[in-house]
């Protein structure tokens, strides 16, 4: 009988303190805002980038 | 600041696929999966209409607004692009693309979807550019080259054309102004109207 009062007592504790160990602090992520790595063509320059595609572009896909 | 867009002439294409072939070599496209597929409107009927059709890369892209994980960026000329680390295969993407451009290969068995996988603008991914991890995951990025998408490059009737939307309207306009008539992109009458 005390072996069954142990055990039962042992399943009360176990329900009670069940996610006592997990951690209160949530992530919240922000909706619409990319979260990935960065890309490398993003911190490039822009600008010389831009005029090299036109002057690509202007060599092979204007009308002759 | 430029956007880079696509524009497919329907009055030009030949519907060739070459821009279909091109693009699944240059980026080394997974089996089952096609960046960039050429559509043919009243096929069999006299004064049918080819067009090539892939990622538009819009400007308020409906993808990036319906992805739960927000793998979506867009790069300062306006490239759409994704990160496949952060991807989950959901689809939404797929339903919400009024193109069909994102695109799952099947990875494991009954169908499991993968990755999804769709045109870069041959911009690469977020990982060093022109490194073997981005090639593997993304395909070629010729942007990071100075070049442009090999699909538009290689386009042989000049059909397909990619680049700064100015310039690409520039020669749009200049190529109807000398058919005469009004414009005759697809899709124009449902947008505006046989008026418009």
């Amino acid at each position: 009988m005390n072996k069954l009062y142990g055990v039962l007592i042992g399943l009360i504790f176990v329900a009670m303190t069940a996610g006592c160990s997990d951690t209160s602090s949530v992530t919240v992520h922000k909706p619409g805002v990319y979260k990935g790595a960065k890309d490398p063509l993003l911190s490039a320059n822009t600008e010389e980038r831009a005029s090299e595609l036109n002057a690509r572009f202007n060599m092979g896909q204007i009308d002759r | 600041m430029a956007r880079m867009k696509f524009l497919c002439d329907a009055e030009r294409c030949i519907e060739c696929n070459s821009c279909v072939v091109a693009c699944k070599n240059e980026n080394d496209v997974p089996w089952g999966v096609n960046r960039r597929r050429v559509v043919v409107l009243n096929d069999g009927v006299p004064g049918e209409k080819s067009i090539s059709v892939a990622c538009m890369h819009c400007t308020d892209a409906p993808c990036a607004a319906v992805c739960p994980v927000d793998c979506f960026y867009t790069t300062d000329e306006g490239i759409v692009l994704h990160d496949k680390d952060l991807c989950i295969g959901c689809g939404y993407c797929f339903y919400a693309c009024p193109f069909g451009a994102p695109q799952y290969p099947e990875q494991e068995a009954f169908g499991v979807r993968g990755k999804m996988d769709k045109c870069t603008f041959c911009a690469g991914g977020p990982a060093k550019d022109n490194s073997d991890a981005e090639y593997a995951k993304y395909g070629s990025n010729r942007v990071a080259e100075g070049k442009l998408p090999i699909c538009a490059e290689m386009c042989s009737t000049k059909a397909l054309v990619a680049g700064d939307g100015d310039m690409v309207a520039d020669i749009y306009r200049e190529r109807v102004l000398k058919r005469g008539g009004r414009p005759q992109t697809w899709g124009w009458e449902t947008a505006y109207g046989a008026q418009g």
